[in-house]
Parts: structure tokens; sequence; C-alpha cells
């Protein structure tokens, strides 16, 4: 049976941008990836170097083989997704997502 | 077993001369579970004890078929270990190292150590992971700077090694505390390894470290769930108050 894995992910706020990183050992490189962003979630694929079996793990899932990562969720906050960044670094992905809005400076009278 | 009692079981008698006990309980980035788990198995240690109560979750972790207490003891020769491979629930904290830091008064241990990590927003771009060191002792913290350690000189430690420290600091313990700069979140094995170069600075131990990073990608898939339920439990505990600065400081 084969089966995908969902990666550790953690979402950091600052003021300005969501920084998402996601956690996918066993990835080679960048080009295995495939990230996909829209105002609000995003979608993850990545297909790893070999197939990751747990042989001595449970029962059933003995035979379970994993290729890939696979997760989608939704975005705290809407996002600009034409001025997202990302990078992988050490197995982890990370994205730049610039919150999505104008920031009005006011005067103080 | 009473409700609520943290109990520890020896299997057989652990007495003599002992150089010291290493903690590797569930925190950030799993470096102790990690570097004390790389430890027991390079070394050889056997198992010696554990320690149960009816806090921690409702398991039992099987290996070779034979169910095993998830948290256990472990020597060789004169150093000690403790290890957990289950996450631990926050209320479980406070009676399992204050367990802990009595056992070793009680046996008379020269030392406690804490292995852990402390999150770095920038881990990503940091190619080894610093260490920085503190301890209830003025000796140790001494030990610590003579080592080219730098010394946490300021900031909160939320979790098992906060209690630990402060237990021991009560019961007159030494607990010395290395802490890897770390990915909060993630089981991180690089961590670990900066983590293990500083203990072998205060414990003479052979223990291959390159090993350790080569394994890297397998530790983190087999480390994934246990750093998953221990994220959950470091939210509930208020981990991120680590951030934040001591109020001596306004």
């Amino acid at each position: 049976m084969d089966g995908c894995l969902e990666p550790l992910t953690e979402i950091q706020e600052t003021d300005n941008e969501l920084i998402v990183r996601v956690d996918m050992p066993c990835v080679r490189s960048k080009d295995e990836i495939t990230v996909n962003v829209t105002e609000d979630t995003v979608s993850i694929e990545a297909k790893m170097e070999k197939a990751v079996q747990y042989e001595r793990w449970g029962t059933f899932q003995r035979g379970m083989r994993f290729f890939k990562y696979s997760k989608t969720f939704t975005l705290p906050t809407k996002i600009d997704p034409e001025r997202a960044k990302a990078r992988f670094v050490k197995n982890v992905l990370e994205l730049r997502l610039p919150k999505k809005g104008k920031v009005f400076k006011i005067e103080i009278q | 077993m009473k409700p609520n009692e943290v109990s520890i079981y020896e299997l057989e008698k652990i007495d003599g001369e002992h150089s010291a006990l290493l903690c590797g309980l569930p925190d950030v980035g799993l470096v102790g579970i990690i570097s004390v788990s790389h430890i027991i198995k390079e070394l050889g240690m056997k198992e010696v004890g554990y320690i149960d109560s009816e806090l921690f979750p409702p398991l039992v972790v099987f290996h070779q078929g034979e169910p095993t207490y998830p948290i256990r003891i472990f020597r060789k020769d004169n150093l000690l270990a403790v290890f957990s491979e289950t996450a631990l629930p926050p209320e479980s904290l406070y009676p399992l190292t204050r367990l802990i830091v009595n056992w070793s008064k009680e046996k008379k241990l020269p030392m406690v150590i804490s292995l852990g990590g402390i999150g770095v927003p920038n881990r990503i771009d940091i190619e080894e992971p610093k260490v920085y060191g503190a301890s209830s002792s003025q000796k140790l913290r001494d030990m610590i700077l003579q080592n080219g350690i730098s010394l946490m000189e300021e900031g909160f430690l939320v979790g098992p090694y906060g209690l630990i420290a402060k237990h021991s600091k009560s019961l007159d313990v030494p607990n010395l505390i290395l802490l890897a700069e770390s990915f909060p979140n993630y089981p991180d094995p690089g961590a670990a390894a900066s983590a293990l170069e500083a203990l072998k600075k205060f414990v003479p131990i052979s223990v291959d470290i390159k090993s350790l990073k080569d394994r890297s990608d397998e530790i983190r898939m087999n480390a994934r769930e246990l750093m998953r339920k221990t994220a959950e439990n470091m939210q509930r505990m208020g981990k991120s108050q680590e951030y934040e600065l001591p109020l001596m400081y306004v």
C-alpha cells in the first residue's frame, strides 16, 4: 500500500508577512517540490528521494510505503501570492508570504 | 501506585559511584531525546530501571515484541541516563522532575545533566548550532565558561529542564544545562550533535557524532510523531515565554 505523509509545519506571523516552514527530510532538492499559493491557502507536494517504509512498525503499517509529502492548509490572514518567496535549505521549505492590504500612516494631531 | 504519584523502579540495584545522570526528555527539537538515545545506542547502555505514573499517557512501547515502559533508566559503567520515548503531559512534569532530582540526591550523583534545545527562528541559516550553558552550581558555571561555552545569562526556561533546574536549586543538586540552538518544532539531529560536542567537554564519553549527522533524515522521519505531540504539549505549557524578557529588566 502506498501513501503520502503530512509534513510537520509551523507558521510564524510578523507585522508584514507570514513565514511558513515545512520539515521535509528525504526530499533531495527543490526541483521535487511543488507549491501552490492562493490569497488564503497553501498547497505543498514533494517527492521523496526513495520510498520510506517503517519495516518494524505496528502490524498493517509494515506494508505501507510513503513516496511523497502532501499538505494543504488555510492561512490565518490573506496574503499577496504574487510577492511570495520560497527557499529550500537543510530539507526545510521556507515560504515568505507578504500580507495583503495597504498600510496607512496616520498623522497624530 | 497512588494516583498523581510518579515512581522509579530499579530493575537492579543502582548504587556505587556515578559520574552523572543524563536527561533526555521531550522538549524543543527533541534535542535531549535524540542525543541521549544516540549515547545509549553508541555506548550499549543497559536498562536498569524505569519510571511510571498514572499521569503518563496510558501506553507501553513494544521492542522486539516485548512491552517496555516509555521512560527508562540506563547505565554503562559509572554513567546513568534517563530517557523518554513518549511525549509527556504538562501536569506530569512537576512530579516527574521532582522525583528525578530527589532520586539523584539520594544516590549522591555529582551532576544531573539536562541536554536540550533552545528554539531559534533563524535555525535554517545556522550551520553549526551554538550551545548555551547554565547551572545551579557556581563550579559548573565556571566550567561552562572555561570550556568556551556561552552562559545563558538571562531568560526563561519552560518545561522539564526548567523544572529540573528549579528542584536542583532547592535540593542543592548540581545541575548542568546544555541547550543547543534548534528548530523549535522539528526534530533537530544537527542541534543534538552540537549538544553532544558540548557534553564531551564535561563527561569523558566516546561517542561518534558523525553517525548521528549521517542518520539525520532517518531520525527526522522516525521522530515526527513524537515531535508533533511534544509541540502540542509545549504550547500548553507556555513555551513561548522563553522569548520574553524577565521582568527585572523593565
